[in-house]
């Protein structure tokens, strides 16, 4: 009884954070608002999915002892863990980082003052952010999915795969609906920019279209209204979409999943008709197009080269700085947006930077190094390893295909829109966790075969 | 069956101590290296050094190193990742016989090349057995990494070069792309050289075993004797 009560809350939370990620919702945010006063202060985003995460995870960690069932967990890979490490070390070895702390610890006394000066540090408050963020997504995340998708802690594995992804389409679907009223400026959804909400389809969408090109079956009807289904979810995103660089990704993701899931030609005539109708449809979208087009644009409105790339230069410049230490470690997690201002030297620095637009290697090689930077192709590399492998295993399984789908297109549209950001992590980590259940899924209908 | 390749396996496997052996001690050449700036004034150093020594006591001196030892790519990342911190720190000494290279691209480009640089592009030639036959997982995201600043810092200057004047005292400077290019070429023979020196079962468990050591000597270096040396 207790069992089949805990299965249900199981499947419950899983529901609830899957639907949740697809949502950006600000609960609220930590600090004072003080531009009133004539000056901004930083203040922390406390984003919906990153809640609905702590709370699942303290309930897994309450289930999982109370069933004993420890030894039977799956844990994230030490590439994981190492991220995490490079975090830690880019901040202990930040020199303007523990300058701050250091000043911040002039002239006060006693233990308590002492941890409330470090504490509201902003260098330190941004990097303790961070960090936690971070660990929520590359350790606690992945431990919640796999374990909650591929749940060993009974007699019998549970698998709720299918729940999952179900939820995920749903949530995607919901956020594309929002965005079919006209105006453009609504076109984020539960997101905090646009730019998110781009990122998050870019990379949804190749691993929903390889569940639609995977249907091998003799039954011709099936195929011909689940292709035709799946081409209408391409053309109805596409409308959506503001964000061209989105679109590109999406689409590479979608043909990588497909020609990997050896489905050439249906994804190629899904793809070319969807692009078709979407561009036909465009026409009819005056303000939408002019936002797309935006995007494409290298010029802003007053300088011949928009910030976003101009930052490019400035982001790669900060990391040869030797009195920050920036090339190994960085500058400290969270602490990119610190005192980039003064490494644009002559280059034109406009106030105003479309949220969400930095580019994420370069961030990362700022904040955590080249440490950090590679910390984290480690993670996507071992992760599209077990994915390629799962494929290998069982052809037959779309999964594989679909996470080598979403990881590429998440490696192209992240040098446009950072998309490990206030609670949009939880889905990289959604996908890291499906290669893992489909590997998993594999070796046990293998040796279910052999025996 | 088991002793012919038990027999072929040992080869390779001395092969790779042999010229692992060169990475050990071209990583051991930086940590000294390292002892010679001084950085007073910036508490980040020591206090780094501090953690990684406590790290290190945990990882290397317990039964945790016999696991580590195992993983090769996991003791590479741990040897990587101290590395890289300590030959931030050595290369910033350099004694008078550093060498200045200039791109010959733009005018007033120059660039030092600290005496810890050419002891790693050393240790890189002579134990290139080792690491050519151990480069995976960690090595190729590194190495990834790299590239992918590269790329990104270099085609940021030729696209922003097309709409800004280039040069020294214009709107695009130029001279941060040689530091870039010797950087990601300096990092890119350290990770060859931990590579190297992580490749062999005996090599990396001696620098492994004598890792603490170096930094212990680092950590009272740079937290109690604070005078004398470059900056």
């Amino acid at each position: 009884m207790q069992r089949k009560i805990f299965s249900w809350v199981d499947s419950a939370a899983l529901v609830l954070l899957v639907i949740c990620m697809c949502t950006q919702i600000d609960l609220g945010a930590i600090g004072r608002e003080t531009l009133s006063q004539g000056f901004a202060t930083k203040r922390l985003f406390i984003a919906l999915p990153d809640v609905m995460l702590l709370l699942v995870f303290v309930w897994f960690v309450l289930r999982t002892s109370l069933l004993r069932a420890w030894k039977k967990t799956w844990w994230p890979p030490f590439p994981c863990f190492a991220l995490i490490a490079c975090m830690v070390l880019s901040i202990i070895h930040s020199h303007q980082l523990v300058q701050a702390v250091q000043n911040s610890l002039m002239d006060v006394h006693g233990i308590k003052t002492i941890l409330k000066a470090i504490l509201t540090t902003k260098e330190f408050k941004e990097a303790f952010a961070d960090t936690l963020q971070w660990t929520g997504y590359f350790i606690f995340a992945p431990l919640i999915f796999v374990n909650l998708m591929y749940d060993r802690s009974g007699e019998k594995v549970l698998l709720r795969r299918r729940l999952a992804l179900v939820c995920f389409a749903i949530g995607v679907a919901l956020a594309v609906v929002i965005n079919l009223l006209p105006n453009p400026t609504l076109a984020k959804a539960w997101f905090s920019s646009p730019n998110a909400y781009a990122g998050l389809l870019a990379i949804a969408l190749p691993m929903i279209l390889a569940k639609v090109l995977s249907h091998r079956t003799a039954n011709i009807g099936w195929l011909w209204a689940t292709a035709f289904l799946g081409m209408m979810a391409l053309v109805v995103t596409l409308c959506t979409l503001i964000s061209l660089w989105a679109i590109t990704a999406m689409i590479l993701g979608i043909v990588v999943a497909g020609f990997m899931y050896k489905a050439r030609a249906r994804t190629a005539v899904i793809v070319i008709l969807a692009v078709i109708l979407a561009l036909s449809l465009w026409t009819r979208q005056g303000m939408r197009n002019y936002y797309r087009l935006e995007t494409w644009h290298v010029p802003s409105e007053t300088q011949f080269v928009k910030k976003q790339y101009i930052e490019w230069y400035v982001a790669a410049r900060r990391t040869v700085d030797r009195r920050m230490h920036s090339f190994a470690t960085g500058i400290g997690a969270g602490n990119y947006q610190f005192s980039i201002g003064s490494y644009y030297a002559r280059l034109p620095n406009e106030e105003k930077m479309p949220p969400d637009s930095n580019n994420l290697y370069l961030v990362l090689a700022d904040s955590l190094g080249i440490l950090g930077l590679a910390a984290l192709f480690w993670i996507l590399g071992y992760f599209f390893k077990r994915a390629y492998e799962a494929l290998r295993l069982n052809p037959n399984d779309w999964l594989g295909a679909g996470v080598i789908g979403l990881l590429i297109a998440f490696v192209f549209v992240n040098n446009f829109h950072a998309l490990i950001v206030r609670g949009t992590g939880t889905v990289l980590a959604f996908a890291l966790s499906l290669a893992i259940v489909a590997k998993m899924q594999a070796e046990a209908a293998l040796a279910k075969g052999e025996t | 069956m088991v002793s012919s390749s038990a027999s072929a396996s040992l080869p390779k496997a001395q092969r790779l101590s042999g010229t692992g052996w060169f990475a050990v001690v071209a990583l051991w050449l930086v940590g000294l290296l390292a002892l010679l700036p001084d950085v007073s004034g910036d508490f980040s150093v020591p206090l780094t050094f501090f953690i990684l020594l406590l790290a290190s006591f945990i990882v290397c001196w317990t039964p945790f190193c016999e696991k580590l030892e195992k993983h090769s790519d996991v003791a590479m990342f741990c040897v990587t990742a101290v590395m890289f911190i300590v030959y931030g720190l050595a290369r910033r000494f350099d004694g008078g016989v550093a060498l200045t290279v200039h791109s010959g691209i733009f005018v007033g480009d120059e660039y030092s090349i600290s005496p810890a640089a050419i002891v790693v592009f050393a240790g890189a030639v002579l134990s290139a057995p080792a690491w050519t036959r151990q480069f995976r997982g960690w090595a190729k995201a590194v190495v990834i990494a790299l590239l992918t600043l590269a790329v990104l810092g270099f085609g940021s200057f030729w696209f922003l070069g097309q709409y800004y004047t280039v040069g020294a005292t214009e709107i695009l400077d130029p001279t941060p792309l040689l530091p870039l290019a010797m950087n990601v070429l300096e990092f890119f023979f350290l990770t060859l050289v931990c590579v190297a020196a992580c490749a062999g079962a005996t090599t990396r468990k001696v620098l492994l075993k004598s890792i603490p050591i170096m930094l212990i000597l680092l950590f009272g270096r740079h937290a109690f004797m604070r005078t004398g040396g470059d900056q």
